[in-house]
C-alpha cells in the first residue's frame, strides 16, 4: 500500500541543462517540429542534390521541352529541356548557401556593432544608431536593390547586398538587450577580475544576448530566402544559367501563358522554406524564454 | 502638440539628408561607369572619359554630392536619366500616382479586412473561425507575394480568363495585383489585432463593463475595439510606406507602368541616377509617413495627448512616453 502511494507521486524531474531544457520544450512544439523537419529534408536534399537529382541539373535538351510532369520528369521540364526536379534540388543549394552566408554575416556584424556599441554606449553609441537609423529610413527591399546593383551579382555580392541591409535592424535590437545587461553585478565583477573589455563582451555579454539572437537567425534565413528569390525577379541577385529557385521562378514567368510547372514549384519550395524557418523560428523563441509566450 | 510636431519634423531633416547622402555613396562606389549606358556599345575608353567629363563624374566626391543634394533641396531636381534622356524628377511623377494609388487600396483593403477578422477571430476566440483563419494568417504570411501575383495570373487570368493578364486599363486589371498586394498584410494586420484585443479583452474594465450589465456588443465596440486598435493604428501609416515599395515587384508581373516598373527598366539598362532617384524619392514618402504615424499616434493615444496639453506635467513624463512611442517603431 504504502509502496504504491509513493510509486505513484510524480517523477522527481531530472536537472536538465539548459541546452536539453530548450530542446525538451522544442520537441513539444508540433508545428515547430514540423517545420525543424522540412528543415533538415531541405538542407539533406541540397547536400546529396548530385545523388538525388535524376538528371544533370546542366543538360539541355530541346525535343524534351515544357513537358508536363510525369514518371520520367516527376515536376516537368523547363524552357531549355532541363528537368525542373534536378534545377531545384541544385537550386535550393545556392537559395540555402547564400541565405545561411547573408544571414551569418548579419547575425557576425550585428553581433559586434551592437553589443559593442550597447556595451561602451557614450559617443559612439550615439554616432553608429545615428547612422542606423538613415539606414532603416530605406525601405529594405531598396537598400538591397541599391547594394547589390552596386556590388554586382555574385552569390558572395548577394549575400553581402542583404546582409547589409539586415544589421540595422539587428544591431538594434541586440543594442538594447546589451543595455540591459552592462549595468547587471556579473559584469562589474567581471570588470573588477581585471578583465578586458572585449574579453566582457565575448564572454559574458554576448552568450546572455545569444537567446533572441538565436531567434532572428531562424526568422532571417526564411526572409532571406524570399529576398534573393526577390531579386532574382527583378533580374539582380543570382544570375542564370546557375540555377536557384527565385531565378527558376523568374524564367518561368515569361511562359505562364502556356505552362504552368516553371512558376508553380519553386514558388511552393520558397514559400514552404519561408513557413518553416518562421514556425521555427516562433518555436525557438517559446522554447528558449517561455515569458515571452503570447 | 505643435511643439511635439515641430520637433517631429526637426528630428526627420537629418534622417532625410543621411538617406540621400547614404544612397548617393553606395552608388557612387559602383564599379561600371553610367558613360557606358549612354553610348551602349560605341564605348571605347576615350569616348567614356568624355562623356564622364561632361556628367562631371570626374569631380571629387563631395562636389558631386554637393551639388546633388543642393539641387534636391532647391529644385527637386534628381539629375538627368541617362537611358529616358529627360529628368528624373519628371519620370517618378508621372510614375508615381499609379504606385502611390495602388499602395494606398491595398492598405486600406488589408486593414478594413485584417482588422475587421483580427476582431472576429479574439471575440470568438477559440473557435473554428479563430483557428481556421489564425491557420490561414500563418501559411499567408509565408507566401511571397510576387508567387502569389503569378499564380493569380494564371489561375484566373491565363486558365479562367476573367482578368486581363496585364496593366490597369479596365476596373478588373486592378483586382489581380490588389490582391497579391494585400494577403501579406491582411494576415500580418489580422495576428496583430488578434493578440492585441485578447490582451484587452482580459482588462479589468472590461470585466467591470460587462459586470455593470453593458450588452456584450456595446462592451466590445465601446471598450474593447477603442483600446485594442491603438497599437494596430500606430504600424497603418508604415504600412502605406511599405505597401508602396512592395509594389515594385507586383508591378513588374502584371505590368503595371508605377514606380516600380520603372524602377526595374532602370536597374536593366544600368541607369543608376534614375534609381537612385527612386528610391530617395521612396526613402523620403516612408519617413513622412512614419512621422505622420508618429504625430496621429501622439492623438490618438490620450497618454501623449495629455501631457502636450497639461502642459505643467509635460517635462516628467515626456522623455518616456516619447521613447515608447519610438520603439513601437523598430
Amino acid at each position: 500500500m504504502i509502496r504504491k502511494a509513493v510509486s505513484s507521486q510524480p517523477k522527481v524531474r531530472k536537472r536538465r541543462g539548459r541546452f536539453a531544457e530548450t530542446a525538451h520544450r522544442l520537441s513539444k512544439n508540433i508545428p515547430a517540429m514540423c517545420a525543424l523537419c522540412f528543415v533538415v529534408l531541405l538542407i539533406m536534399s541540397a547536400v546529396f542534390a548530385p545523388y538525388l537529382a535524376p538528371y544533370d541539373y546542366a543538360k539541355q535538351d530541346l525535343t524534351q521541352k515544357f513537358v508536363t510532369p510525369n514518371l520520367a520528369h516527376p515536376l516537368g521540364t523547363d524552357n531549355f529541356g532541363r528537368d525542373i526536379l534536378s534545377r531545384l534540388l541544385f537550386g535550393g543549394r545556392i537559395s540555402l548557401l547564400v541565405s545561411v552566408m547573408a544571414v551569418a554575416m548579419s547575425v557576425g556584424g550585428a553581433l559586434i556593432v551592437g553589443s559593442a556599441v550597447g556595451y561602451f554606449g557614450g559617443a559612439l553609441d550615439n554616432i553608429v544608431m545615428r547612422i542606423l537609423d538613415v539606414f532603416m529610413a530605406i525601405p529594405g527591399m531598396l537598400l538591397t536593390i541599391v547594394f547589390s546593383v552596386a556590388l554586382g551579382t555574385t552569390l558572395f555580392d548577394t549575400a553581402l547586398a542583404i546582409a547589409l541591409t539586415s544589421i540595422p535592424a539587428l544591431a538594434r535590437q541586440l543594442r538594447a538587450s546589451t543595455l540591459l545587461i552592462r549595468d547587471q553585478e556579473y559584469i562589474e565583477a567581471a570588470k573588477s577580475f581585471g578583465s578586458s573589455h572585449w574579453r566582457i563582451i565575448w564572454k559574458h555579454v554576448i552568450p546572455n544576448t545569444l537567446a533572441p539572437v538565436i531567434v532572428q537567425t531562424s526568422m532571417r534565413l526564411g526572409e532571406a530566402i524570399l529576398a534573393i528569390s526577390g531579386m532574382s525577379i527583378l533580374g539582380l541577385g543570382v544570375q542564370p544559367p546557375t540555377p536557384e529557385w527565385g531565378n527558376i521562378l523568374a524564367s518561368g514567368q515569361e511562359y505562364i501563358r502556356t505552362y504552368w510547372p516553371l512558376i508553380t514549384f519553386p514558388g511552393i519550395l520558397i514559400g514552404l522554406a519561408m513557413l518553416s524557418f518562421n514556425l521555427l523560428g516562433d518555436g525557438l523563441r517559446d522554447a528558449m524564454d517561455p515569458r515571452l509566450k503570447k | 502638440m505643435v511643439k511635439y510636431i515641430v520637433k517631429r519634423v526637426l528630428l526627420l531633416i537629418p534622417i532625410v539628408l543621411g538617406a540621400v547622402i547614404l544612397v548617393f555613396t553606395i552608388n557612387y562606389f559602383n564599379d561600371s561607369s553610367p558613360a557606358i549606358t549612354i553610348l551602349g556599345a560605341a564605348a571605347t575608353p576615350e569616348k567614356i572619359a568624355v562623356v564622364e567629363a561632361e556628367l562631371g563624374l570626374d569631380r571629387p566626391y563631395f562636389v558631386q554630392l554637393g551639388e546633388y543634394l543642393w539641387n534636391i533641396i532647391t529644385k527637386l531636381d534628381f539629375g538627368k536619366s541617362y537611358s529616358y534622356n529627360v529628368p528624373c524628377s519628371e519620370l517618378i511623377a508621372s510614375r508615381f500616382p499609379v504606385t502611390a494609388v495602388l499602395g494606398l487600396l491595398g492598405v486600406i483593403i488589408s486593414v478594413v479586412i485584417g482588422v475587421s477578422l483580427g476582431i472576429l477571430a479574439a471575440v470568438k476566440q477559440y473557435s473554428i473561425f479563430d483557428y481556421g483563419s489564425t491557420l490561414l494568417a500563418t501559411v499567408f504570411s509565408a507566401v511571397p507575394n510576387f508567387w502569389l501575383a503569378m499564380m493569380l495570373m494564371l489561375v484566373f487570368s491565363v486558365k479562367l480568363r476573367w482578368f486581363p493578364v496585364s496593366g490597369l486599363s479596365t476596373w478588373k486589371g486592378w483586382i489581380l495585383p490588389l490582391i497579391s498586394i494585400s494577403i501579406g498584410p491582411i494576415s500580418l494586420f489580422l495576428r496583430m489585432t488578434r493578440s492585441s484585443i485578447l490582451e484587452v479583452i482580459r482588462q479589468d474594465y472590461v470585466r467591470t463593463a460587462r459586470a455593470k450589465g453593458l450588452p456584450e456588443h456595446k462592451v466590445i465596440s465601446h471598450h474593447v475595439i477603442k483600446n485594442g486598435m491603438i497599437p494596430v493604428a500606430t504600424v497603418i501609416g508604415l504600412f502605406v510606406g511599405i505597401s508602396m515599395t512592395g509594389t515594385i515587384m507586383i508591378e513588374k508581373i502584371f505590368n503595371i507602368s508605377g514606380l516600380g516598373l520603372l524602377m526595374y527598366g532602370a536597374i536593366n539598362t544600368n541607369d543608376f541616377i534614375l534609381l537612385q532617384g527612386c528610391v530617395i524619392v521612396c526613402a523620403i514618402i516612408i519617413s513622412g509617413m512614419t512621422l505622420i504615424t508618429d504625430i496621429t499616434y501622439a492623438f490618438i493615444d490620450p497618454r501623449i495627448r495629455a501631457q502636450y496639453v497639461n502642459s505643467g506635467r509635460k517635462k516628467r513624463l515626456k522623455t518616456k512616453t516619447i521613447k515608447g512611442s519610438e520603439g513601437e517603431r523598430a
